[in-house]
């Protein structure tokens, strides 16, 4: 069905008319219009992918595994509808505060990255994987350098340098895999691997693992994250902090689901996914900028998602899985209101900022609901994704690391509760106004806590569904690689 | 770079080689060749004439022309999806003896992407060096 490709080939055609189009306001016009299509084409196929366990798009008619099909999965579809939510909030904050040295290109570095993100999560071909990653690290480093000041340019360099390491071990380990089996079709993967020389499988398995691990920035190699997240204007930081880890934490989902399926906890991942959280924490209360604060807790955040992953069970995959898509919402909330501070401010500094709620009492409710969601406080999603990965650690016999997990969640509420004191209370600052639309785009993203705090259920049963037919790879393989 | 020698040689190689990628651009439905390698060698053809006589003096939008072919490639590939079948499915066309594969037209898009983006490049190069 041609449906799998529309959250691709829509921010594909929007990126380019706004290229080729030459006045400002028709560009904003069709980028946010292409951006809502995209919504709308991305949560139709969520259904699909419900009513259907996988959409299939057999490109050019080629059957697999001989041409490249999109699979979109619940996983996929679910990942891709999140993500266009978010790249389209995060594109009305930066047009409600627009950054002074935006050139016209940036839409189609925009939606270059947001089809980049949507093809990483539907396709079902590894080689195609490796592709769709390469278009949105090429749109991040051109979105992360916008402005091109002196000083963007060096921190980006740490990050692209690690994504061009990152990139060469996935290829090599796609070439690996190649090797070992034959095929780099997803399904025909998982069918074939178990028969496969593990002397070349294993080693292949690991170097996926470690270059997925740096796009996700686990523990040791999320040295990249605070230099890139610091730089940009704060909306683009918004888009990255709250998708492009994720597209790392969903191929390792993928790589230790569909292709190599966990059976039980396993014991390395559970150490990277705790050392990862209590590091990404420590790390956040050594900061003293907003937007730094925000970037650690990223990565302590990843380490959630991963402990869900690493459990081996249904229950905690669809756990993990609600929390990284609680935790888009939140985050994406969280740095969009560091980026209405900071345009309007101008400044994230907590030393230069004070009293934001007597000023703006609707800016401070829109960063203490996301804030305290982050730290697990009900009735908010954050809670709820919490109680989700506690008990699937408990059940699998983790007690230490559920331990952990909650001392962590102490240490976040603790750093949450700095950037409160330090910006939001306080002598009241002299104002400055914050337009109407950066609100709604923070509330966009940030009533997804609410939501599915309040009424989550049905969520949690999207992602209990989901997480059910990863366990089964069996019916996956089957419909991509039987007949039409 | 103002040398006789590079000129007299660019003036007979630089055509020679157009024609050879626009070759490897027709030929890409079943033989080597195709869209992507078509435009680089032709790009190459053209940057060899810019070392031989000089860029020309104002950069262009070079842009564009990757958003044209793009959109020529997308074209074709959504009218399989118009006609009922998935994304970028092609069908071999006859114009008399002329045989006309839609895949042709998909490969144009991508000549085009590749000459503007390589040239785009090398201007911008060009221009951050001198």
């Amino acid at each position: 069905m041609n449906a799998a490709a529309a959250p691709v080939l829509i921010p594909l055609l929007t990126g380019l008319l706004c290229v080729a189009l030459p006045s400002r306001r028709l560009r904003w016009g069709v980028s946010v219009t292409g951006g809502t299509a995209c919504v709308v084409a991305s949560v139709w196929l969520v259904a699909l992918a419900r009513a259907h366990t996988v959409v299939i798009l057999r490109f050019g008619n080629w059957p697999a595994p001989f041409g490249i099909v999109f699979a979109a999965d619940l996983l996929g579809a679910l990942m891709s509808a999140i993500g266009s939510w978010v790249a389209l909030c995060t594109l009305l904050a930066l047009l409600a505060q627009p950054h002074p040295r935006l050139d016209g290109f940036f839409h189609g570095g925009w939606h270059l990255m947001l089809a980049g993100m949507n093809g990483a999560f539907l396709t079902g071909d590894l080689f195609n994987l490796y592709v769709f990653f390469e278009v949105l690290l090429v749109a991040s480093y051109f979105l992360l350098t916008l402005g091109s000041t002196r000083r963007q340019a060096r921190e980006a360099f740490t990050y692209v340098a690690s994504n061009l390491v990152a990139s060469t071990l996935f290829l090599v380990g796609v070439a690996l895999l190649y090797a070992a089996v034959g095929s780099v079709n997803m399904a025909d993967l998982s069918v074939r691997m178990p028969d496969a020389s593990p002397g070349l499988v294993r080693p292949a398995v690991f170097l996926l693992a470690v270059a997925f691990g740096v796009k996700a920035a686990i523990f040791p190699l999320y040295a990249w994250l605070p230099h890139a997240y610091v730089l940009p204007p704060g909306p683009v930081a918004a888009y990255f902090g709250g998708m492009l880890t994720k597209v790392g934490v969903y191929a390792l989902y993928r790589l230790f689901t569909t292709l190599n399926p966990l059976r039980g906890p396993e014991p390395t991942l559970v150490t990277v996914a705790v050392l990862t959280m209590v590091f990404g924490v420590l790390g956040a209360l050594a900061q003293e900028e907003v937007r730094r604060i925000l970037s650690f807790h990223i990565i302590s955040q990843i380490g959630y998602m991963v402990f869900g992953l690493a459990l081996g069970t249904p229950q905690a995959w669809a756990a993990g899985l609600f929390y990284v898509l609680h935790h888009i919402g939140v985050k994406t909330a969280l740095l969009l209101v560091s980026a209405a501070v900071e345009a309007s401010y101008g400044t994230g500094a907590l030393r230069a900022l004070s009293g934001l709620a007597h000023a703006h009492p609707f800016l401070g409710l829109s960063f203490a609901i996301p804030a305290l969601s982050l730290a697990g406080i009900p009735p908010l999603s954050g809670f709820w994704a919490k109680v989700f990965v506690v008990e699937a650690g408990l059940r699998a016999g983790e007690a230490f690391a559920v331990g952990a997990s909650l001392a962590v969640s102490l240490l976040t509420l603790l750093s949450m509760s700095k950037i409160f004191t330090g910006a939001f209370w306080g002598p009241s600052p002299e104002r400055e106004a914050i337009p109407a639309l950066h609100y709604l785009a923070i509330a966009g993203v940030g009533v997804l806590t609410l939501v599915w705090g309040l009424g989550g259920g049905w969520l949690w049963d999207l992602t209990a569904t989901a997480a059910e037919r990863l366990a089964d790879p069996g019916v996956y393989a089957q419909t991509v690689l039987g007949g039409r | 770079m103002n040398s006789l020698v590079l000129r007299t040689v660019a003036r007979v190689v630089a055509p020679v080689v157009v024609l050879y990628g626009v070759r490897l651009l027709l030929v890409g439905h079943n033989s080597p060749g195709g869209g992507f390698v078509g435009g680089l060698v032709t790009a190459l053809a053209v940057v060899l004439g810019w070392l031989a006589f000089g860029p020309p003096p104002r950069a262009r939008r070079w842009e564009r022309g990757v958003a044209l072919g793009v959109g020529i490639s997308a074209v074709t590939g959504l009218a399989a999806v118009l006609l009922g079948r998935p994304f970028l499915t092609h069908a071999v066309l006859y114009a008399g003896p002329v045989k006309l594969p839609t895949s042709l037209f998909f490969d144009v898009g991508v000549f085009l992407v590749v000459v503007s983006a390589t040239l785009a490049a090398v201007r911008t190069l060009w221009e951050a060096g001198s």
